[in-house]
Formats: C-alpha cells, structure tokens, sequence
C-alpha cells in the first residue's frame, strides 16, 4: 500500500507484545523518546493467544509511572490492531505524534532531537 | 517438519528413471498452497501451477474469515509451520508456476509426464512428475443471468464479493462501504441468499453452495462493525445454514448485532428514486411487504469453471452431474483417474477447514503411493561446519540490500558510508543479495573473504526475507543467529516518499540499531535430535482406523488402541450413507485391511495412561489387558469419536414408538419388513441441538433425516413422512437428496425454536402436536414411529484430554489450532485430530479428516532428525526461584517445576513469544534473539542521534 506515516515514527521489532516489560518502555523515555507506542494484536486475536492483555497492564503501569514523573501518561499508548490494518497503523502514526507533538520534547531527552516515538509491534505484514 | 535450507538435487528434478519424488499441484488457492506446502514439508518436490500470476485463489479478495474475523492476511507464524501464502513462493521445494496451465498427461501413477505452459514462454515445459493433486478451486455464479435481480443493470446491486472489496482496507474504497452509483456511504443493505444455489431454474445450481450464509452473516457483521453509524442490515434467506463447528454461536452473534434474518425469497427489485432499491417480498406470516435498501448484495454460490471443465476432461476426470469431480464416500480425495487426486471446492462446494483438510488428505494419499521415493528429488541441503565465534571481538558486515529501493527516496550511498562508521563494523556494501542470481554468492564470499562473524542485513521485509538471508549466512558457515535484519523499505523508503533527508535519518537509526543488536549476538545451537518415525492412533472407529491405514501406507509403523474390545466405533452401527453405500462391508473391508497390515498393531482393550515428550518422540504408557507398555511415537492421532445424543424430549425411553435417527436406520436395515407396516412417521429436527444445553448444529441430523426418510419411501411408498424442522441444512450436492424427497412426497412442516413440536402419550398411542406456520394453524399427527434427529455430544473424553493434555471448548470438543487454518492440528505440535472428536461430522467428512491427520503427521515422520529450539525462552535455574509465574503466564502450559525445584522450558514446546521472560521477577529468563540487553540496546541506538 505504501501508505505514508510521519518519519519519526521508529520501530522496534518484538515477538509479541507480551514480550515488553515496563523497564523497556521506561528506558525508551530516558533514552530520549517522546512517546512510546506498543502495538498489539486486537484483543481477542492475541497471536499468542493472551500476550496483548498482559501487554496492555504494563501499558497502564507505565501510564502511572510517567505522571508521577512528571511527564505525562499521554506519552505511551497501547493500541490493538491487526497485520492487514495499513490504512490504521498510518492513522495511529499520526494521531500519535501530534499527541506528542503537542506534549513538547521529553524533558529528559536532553540533546536529543525533540520528536521521536518508539513503536514496539509484533512482526507485521507489510504490504508489498 | 523438513528444515529450511533445502535444495533439490540436481538441476532437473526427477529426469531419471524410475518412479519420480516431485508433485504437480494445479491450484495456489489456500487448498493447493496447503497441499504444497505439506508436500514440500514432506521431502517432495512441488511443482505448483496456477492459472493467474497469484497465489491465494479467492481468499486473497477476501477481507475477514468468518467467524474468527481474523484477516486473510493475518495467515503468517513466526515460528509455527503454517501456510503463509508467500511461503510457497519462496520455499526451496516448490517452484512456483504462474500464469501456467497443464496441457497435457501422459503416463501412469509414479511416472507421469506432464506438458506445462508457463506464461508468455514460447515452449511447453515438461515436468517428470510421480501425481497430480487438482486443486483449480471456483469461481462465483454469475448472476447477470438472473434478470429479475438486476445484477448487470442497476448500479447498487452487487455481488457479495464485490461487498468484500468495499469491506477491505485493501479495497477500491479504502474499508468504505460506499455505494457504487453515487460513492454515499451504505445506509441499509439487503442481502439475498441462495443466488445461483439451490435453484433449478435459469440455468444455475441445484447443490448449495455451503458458504454462503455465513459469509453472509459475516459481512453484514462487518459492515456494522465498519461503520461509525451502523448500516440496518438484513438477509432474506430460505434456510439459515451455519452447520459448521461453532457457526451457530455465530448466527447468534449476528442476531445480537442487529443483523436481520427473514425469511423470504425477494420477487422483485424495483429502482427508486436515487438509485434505492425497493423490495417486494412475502414475509413469514404470508403477508406481502415492501422495503427500500440503498444497497443489494447477491449471496452468490460457488461453481466450477469450464476451464476446471476442460482440464478435467483433458485429464480423464469424471465429473458428476454438477461438473464437480467425481469421488466416492469412502475415498473422498481419489479421482477415477489413478495417480490424480483432487481437493478443496473442485471435489464439492467447501468451507476453507474443510478444503485445508482434503489438501492434506491428497497429500497423504500421494504419500502412500510414492512413498519410496519420499526424498530423492527434494534432499536436504548441508551446510559448511559453523565456525567458532566465542572469544572474537564482532567484525560486523552490514549488507544494504537496494532491491526495490528508489534512489530519489533514500540516499543508499550515504547509509553505507555512515554505517562504517559504527562500533565493530568492518564493512559496508550495497547490492542486490537476494534477487540477482549472483548475490548470494558474492554476499557469502564477502563474509568469508573479510572474516566477518556478525552480518547486519538492511533490506525489505525482516519476515518475508529472513529466512533467505540466515541461508546464506549459514552458507558462508555462521550461525544463522549471527544476523540481524532491519527493514529500510517497508519501513523507510516507501512509506516517506517526498521526504529523502528525514528517510535517510531514519534508515541511519535503524541501522545504528541493528549494529548494536549485532554486537550483542551470540549463536544460538539447535540441537539435532533424532525422530521417532511411528505414529500412536488413539481410536478405533472409522477416523482412527483410517489414519492409521494412511500412516502405514506411507511405510510407518502404528500403534492403534481401542478402548472397547471392537473395532469400528459408531459407524458398527451405520448401515448406509445417503449416498446409498454400504457402510458395514466397508468397514468389514477397512478392519481386515487394518488387521492385515504388517505396520500396523492393534490393541483393543487399551487406554492410554501417560503421555509426554514433544514431537517427533513422544513416550506413552498403555494400559493393555491389566499390563502397563510402554511406546515410543514421533506422532499421536486422537480419534476418540463422541457419542450419540440420548434424548431427555418428546417421550424417549417412555414411548417404544420414539426412536433416534440412528435406531430407525438400523431397523429399517434389519429389519426393512417393520417399515412395510408403518403408515406414518414422523420426524423432529435439532432434538439436542441448537438450543440452549448444545448450541451448537450437529450438522448430520438433517442429511440422516432425509436419508431415512427416502429409505422408508422405497420400502414403503404410501407411508407418510412427515418432517419438522427449524431450517433444513442438506449442504453441499446432499441439496439434491433434499429435492429427491420433496419430489417422493416427504412433508416438511418448520417449527420455531420457541414453539416446538409437542408429543404425548394418549393411551399408548403417540401423538404429536405443532403449529404449521403457512395453515397458521395447530396440526395433529398420529405416527406409527416418531424418530428424532440428535446428534453426537462429546461423551467422556475427560481423562484422555488429560493424560494427553489436549485443549478442549467450552462444550468438550477437541479444540484445533485454528478453526480455518490448522483444523486438524492440536496445539501441541505432532498431535493432530480427526473425526467425532472434533465435532460432529459425516463418514466422508471424517475419511479425509483422517487422511488429512496421516498427512500433517508426515510432515514430522518424513524427516530422519529434527532440530528443536533457536528463539525459545531459557531458564537460568541458579537463579529461578521456582515462583510458578512462568508456569502462570505461559499461553501454552510450557513451563514446569522440576523436582530439583527450577522451571524447565522445553524448547521444543516453546512458541517463542517472550511472555515469560517479560513476566520472570527474578529475570531468570531469556528469550535468545531477543534479550534484555539486545531490546534495550537497540532501543538506546535506535533513539540516539545520528552522527553523520
């Protein structure tokens, strides 16, 4: 489809989504990332059967973490899509990073240029 | 499974003499893709033809499988061997042909010369081939011929698979339900069942077509589902038919959606104003209505082409009379033709579960004729020595691949010269290492020439071309595992086009990433283990008895236990089909073929009592006659079978008059002189099924009805037969054994669920009550015999599913992988299932299940060694603390305490997806390939700035 997305979306690849733990998504922060996106199967349609779900609490662990911080629970967000769902993922990209661009730069992100989001996906299909 | 890596031997496979070891299939729709696939997976060498230039048939239009609603798409596994329908295309084993077509056959099973035309080539190729498995698939009934519906004149009357490209995210509108005659979004969609099916008229199709109301259902689903403000949507349908496992549940799911079901068949579409369509209709109640839609979508049915028509005649193909290939009830995927076998809708209008299953029925049966020269065209290809690694600083090579990448959107060039400039990396190059014929030599030679023990790769997708590039990196004698991929295409060049800067920015950070994951790579070993080629069949009914054949056929020894003292399970009790075959000289047949065979042990009497290992070598315990043995198996089949329902409703077991379809059959073969006295019988549909104990449609009831029914008809012309229904489901060509009865005076009354037929004893004389919905008034009949319609339940499978730990729904059915995709398969790997106890099903339907069972279990028999483990989770057990977390969070129940108080990971149980490690408190584990260390490294490159 080739569908164009924002290039400061990045991607990091895991296994499935079960597979994040809250120190990745916090260390994404203090590395310098403006917001972190984990993307999931759709709930129901875990590939690993039950990964999303578990995904989805560290998610709001990290939602919690990032206020008490100070920086803001908008910055991570848990969306459940599937591999066919191109048109979406762009949608998610967008809405994305306007949300943080909105927020402003990470304050910890020091140096670092000031809109970058981290995606964590399971492996998808990438139209061809 | 055969390993990756492989490569025929010789450049023109099989052009010696002698039987040959290749397979043509004609077909890449998801049924020959599976056949292919299962073949290749086998150690046979694939040719596969398919007329267009694609693979995925239909299914690759569609948008959502029902009733998972997964996405065709979605078909892709990281670790699991199912069929991706890119997988074919790329597989060592199966070469590809599309845009071809077979021209011609000569020769005979094991030695056949197939003449191939393969796109615009100017001369036929020949093919030295051993069989032929059809798998052309149909095309949708044409409904331009149907004048009164309009299909080719008005503008918003559309056939359902065109509604499925307005559902697709893929489609001409974006996932937009937008009507073609002026583009505004969908507000009331009708659609019409049964167009081009279960019709004698304007030249179309008495059979029904099977799919059609769940696809249906499904689609005015997603249109709700779609739409921010849901369209109104209904399906004016005959029969409501969702007989399939779990389909039911289904109906129910649209019902409580909103979707409208009415029943009535449209007889006329007049246009209004705005192109709306108004409907004309006699609805239930026999009152005439009239509704306005701005949307129509014809439920068109499946047909075979004429070209399907020619092949098979070409070929010698009987066809029967609805131009579906002939084939019998005992041998469901065998042509007339020895050496061909077909598959999938060619054989029958079929769902995908039940086409996925002929293709590894097919396969089987191929298996069993060229078992002896399994191998000798696709051999295993071997791979240098790996080279030792450990205690080398990384050199690392990143390979930036520009197949497919425009130089005006990202500056190739500057990332090659950019990633020089990263930690251990010893070089950069640019080229095309997959695609040209010479790049997976020189990328090896540059691995080897420069010393190089870590490979970075930057190119297309990771999941598509992963697999190729770990060839060469194994090919130049690293551990595959010493490759690290990135995609700068997908990812990069095609979706920031306009924006070459930021997409070279970009391309550097995932490079940078990839280097530093490079770093960190250690080899993984894949421990080499040998298989335990022979195969465990728990049950002796028709499934087990014929998996166990199959098995066997193909040359491997088999253990079948039954736990009765008899052979032959509930068909013992069958005595025909509606097919008018008879059932009990093929079982008394199929029983001393089984007996007879040298590779096949019988033990009746027997139960399993202990099941562990992993597949290719499990270890049982069978409990024989008061003695416990011991046995050894690469491969299980659970064919348990169910039991018949025994009904609580309508006087059974009080009135000698109530009988079950099952117990009226077997008198009306016993003792056919009984039906001869019988003025008149009765017949109550869904008694133990479809209500609120079993939801489920037991699926064989309504053909067992209409099979009874048509036998007391030829015993007994002037007996009345009267049938009470809810919707009548004679699926598929049994449509005809329908009309058969109708024409032979067989009196079919609907009942509604809510008001079900009542039957009392009035002094010994049955009698039995309902209302007949087109009279609107109450009937009483006095039957002779009243025979109820149950189906099968699972019966007590309770241990077995424990000993084996097999997975079971919530109402005690063996549950599959995937209810579309991997019907047969169990989620432990090399135990697969068949018959009754997966649901309910007919004798065919359960032979191929059987067949197909023999044949994904070969895909384990047929290699010698199997390799377990690479990205599978790790226990450090000095560090485990034995909290049972892992043992919790597994999806798959993997992780176990030992007794020396440490979880234990069994790599080749493990899924790899990294639920564990990510749950572990103590951090005891690892996902290998996908560390700690390595995410966080990754993440840290990834998000620092780029220094050039």
């Amino acid at each position: 489809m080739r569908l164009s997305y924002p290039a400061n979306v990045l991607i990091i690849q895991i296994p499935c989504s079960g597979r994040i733990k809250t120190i990745h998504l916090l260390r994404a922060f203090q590395y310098g990332a403006d917001g972190v996106l984990v993307a999931g199967c759709r709930e129901g349609e875990c590939h690993f059967r039950t990964g999303n779900f578990r995904a989805r609490r560290k998610v709001e662990r990290v939602k919690e973490i990032l206020d008490d911080l100070g920086l803001g629970a908008d910055r991570v967000a848990m969306y459940n899509l599937s591999a066919s769902m191109g048109p979406r993922f762009t949608e998610i990209a967008q809405e994305m990073t306007a949300r943080i661009k909105e927020l402003g730069p990470n304050p910890l992100s020091g140096s670092r240029p000031g809109e970058n989001v981290a995606a964590a996906l399971r492996p998808m299909v990438t139209q061809t | 499974m055969a390993e990756r890596g492989i490569e025929k031997s010789g450049s023109n496979p099989g052009q010696s003499g002698g039987p040959s070891g290749a397979v043509l299939v004609v077909g890449a729709g998801v049924t020959g893709v599976q056949a292919a696939e299962d073949l290749a997976n086998s150690g046979y060498y694939v040719y596969l033809l398919e007329k267009t230039a694609k693979v995925g048939g239909v299914t690759a239009e569609l948008d959502k499988m029902f009733p998972t609603h997964d996405c065709f798409l979605c078909m892709v596994c990281p670790k699991q061997d199912t069929h991706g329908f890119v997988e074919v295309t790329r597989h060592p084993f199966i070469e590809f042909l599309p845009q071809a077509d077979l021209q011609k056959l000569e020769g005979e099973p094991g030695n056949f010369q197939a003449q191939v035309r393969v796109g615009s080539e100017s001369q036929a190729r020949n093919l030295k081939i051993g069989a032929v498995i059809l798998a052309p698939g149909y095309e949708v009934f044409d409904p331009t011929i149907y004048d009164v519906y309009h299909y080719a004149d008005y503008p918003n009357v559309i056939n359902s698979l065109e509604f499925e490209r307005l559902l697709s995210g893929t489609g001409p509108t974006g996932g937009r339900l937008l009507r073609p005659s002026d583009g505004q979004e969908a507000k009331k969609i009708a659609w019409f069942q049964c167009v081009g099916s279960r019709d004698i008229h304007h030249g179309d199709n008495a059979y029904c077509s099977s799919i059609c109301c769940m696809y249906a259902l499904k689609e005015a689903m997603m249109a709700k589902e779609l739409c921010p403000e849901p369209p109104e949507t209904s399906i004016f349908f005959m029969d409501i038919r969702t007989f399939g496992k779990d389909f039911e549940l289904y109906l129910h799911r649209a019902e409580n959606l909103g979707v409208r079901l009415i029943r009535s068949r449209i007889h006329t579409i007049d246009p209004v104003e705005n192109h709306n369509l108004s409907l004309k209709y006699i609805d239930d109640t026999g009152q005439s209505q009239v509704e306005v839609y701005d949307l129509v979508v014809l439920s068109v049915g499946m047909q075979i082409t004429k070209a399907t028509q020619e092949l098979a005649h070409k070929l010698g193909v009987e066809l029967n009379q609805h131009n579906f290939a002939q084939t019998s009830t005992f041998q469901p995927v065998k042509t007339n033709r020895p050496g061909i076998y077909v598959c999938g809708a060619f054989q029958n209008p079929l769902n995908i579960p039940e086409s996925v299953t002929q293709a590894s029925a097919a396969v089987a049966a191929v298996s069993a004729d060229l078992n002896n020269v399994r191998g000798t065209v696709a051999k295993p290809k071997s791979y240098p020595a790996e080279r030792e690694v450990s205690g080398e600083a990384p050199r690392v090579g990143v390979f930036i691949d520009s197949c497919g990448i425009d130089s005006s959107s990202l500056d190739l060039p500057a990332l090659a010269s950019y990633a020089k400039t990263l930690a251990n990396v010893a070089l950069a190059e640019i080229g095309e290492f997959l695609c040209n014929p010479g790049g997976p030599a020189k990328m090896k030679d540059i691995i080897q020439q420069n010393n190089l023990n870590r490979v970075v790769v930057a190119a297309g997708s990771v999941r598509n071309y992963r697999q190729q590039y770990q060839d060469i990196v194994q090919s130049a004698g690293l551990n595959k595992y010493l490759m690290e991929m990135t995609n700068i295409r997908e990812q990069v060049a095609w979706v920031h086009k306009g924006e070459p800067a930021k997409a070279t920015q970009k391309a550097k950070g995932l490079i940078r990433m990839a280097v530093a994951d490079a770093n960190l790579r250690q080899p993984i070993s894949e421990a080499e283990v040998p298989v335990t080629r022979s195969g465990l069949v728990v049950g002796g009914g028709i499934g087990g008895l014929n998996a166990a054949l199959s098995l066997a056929q193909q040359g491997f020894p088999v253990t079948l236990i039954e736990k009765t003292g008899e052979l032959g399970g509930i068909a013992r009790r069958l005595y025909n089909t509606i097919e008018g075959d008879d059932v009990q000289a093929y079982l008394q047949d199929l029983i001393a073929q089984v007996q007879a065979h040298p590779q096949i042990e019988v033990l009746t009497n027997s139960e399993i009592v202990e099941f562990k290992g992993i597949k290719g070598d499990f270890t049982s315990k069978i409990k024989v006659a008061g003695d416990t043995r011991e046995l050894r198996h690469g491969v299980a089949i659970v064919a348990s079978g169910a039991e018949p329902y025994k009904p609580k409703e309508y006087l059974y077991g009080q009135n000698p008059a109530v009988v079950t379809q099952l117990e009226l059959g077997e008198r009306l073969s016993t003792k056919p002189e009984e039906a001869r006295g019988w003025k008149s019988i009765a017949m109550i549909q869904c008694v133990g099924s479809r209500n609120q104990e079993n939801p489920n449609c037991s699926r064989i009831c309504c053909q067992a009805a209409i099979k009874n029914a048509l036998h007391i008809k030829k015993l007994n012309p002037e007996a009345n037969v009267f049938i009470l229904y809810r919707d009548m489901r004679t699926y598929g060509l049994m449509e005809d054994y329908y009309q058969e009865a109708r024409k032979q005076g067989v009196m079919l009354f609907r009942y509604r669920r809510q008001e079900p037929p009542i039957a009392e004893d009035r002094g010994g004389r049955l009698s039995i009550r309902f209302k007949d919905l087109i009279l609107d008034r109450e009937v009483t009949l006095s039957p002779d015999i009243l025979a109820l319609s149950t189906g099968a339940v699972p019966g007590d499978n309770e241990a077995l599913a424990q000993t084996m730990k097999l997975e079971r729904d919530n109402l005690g059915w063996f549950q599959e992988v995937h209810l579309k995709q991997r019907p047969i398969d169990f989620f432990t790997e090399g135990v697969y299932m068949c018959g009754l106890a997966h649901a309910p099903k007919l004798i065919t339907e359960t032979i191929a299940q059987a067949q197909a069972a023999a044949g994904r279990a070969l895909t384990v028999l047929a290699a010698e060694r199997q390799r377990i483990g690479g990205v599978v989770a790790v226990v450090d057990k000095d560090i485990c603390a034995a909290c049972l977390i892992c043992v919790r969070a597994c999806p798959y129940e993997v992780p176990y305490i030992c007794e020396d108080g440490y979880s234990v990971i069994d790599p080749a149980r493990c899924q790899g997806c990294g639920i564990c490690p990510a749950e572990c408190p103590a951090k005891a584990i690892t996902l290998q390939s996908y560390t700690d260390a390595q995410l966080l490294a990754k993440c840290d490159a990834l998000l620092a700035e780029a220094a050039g």
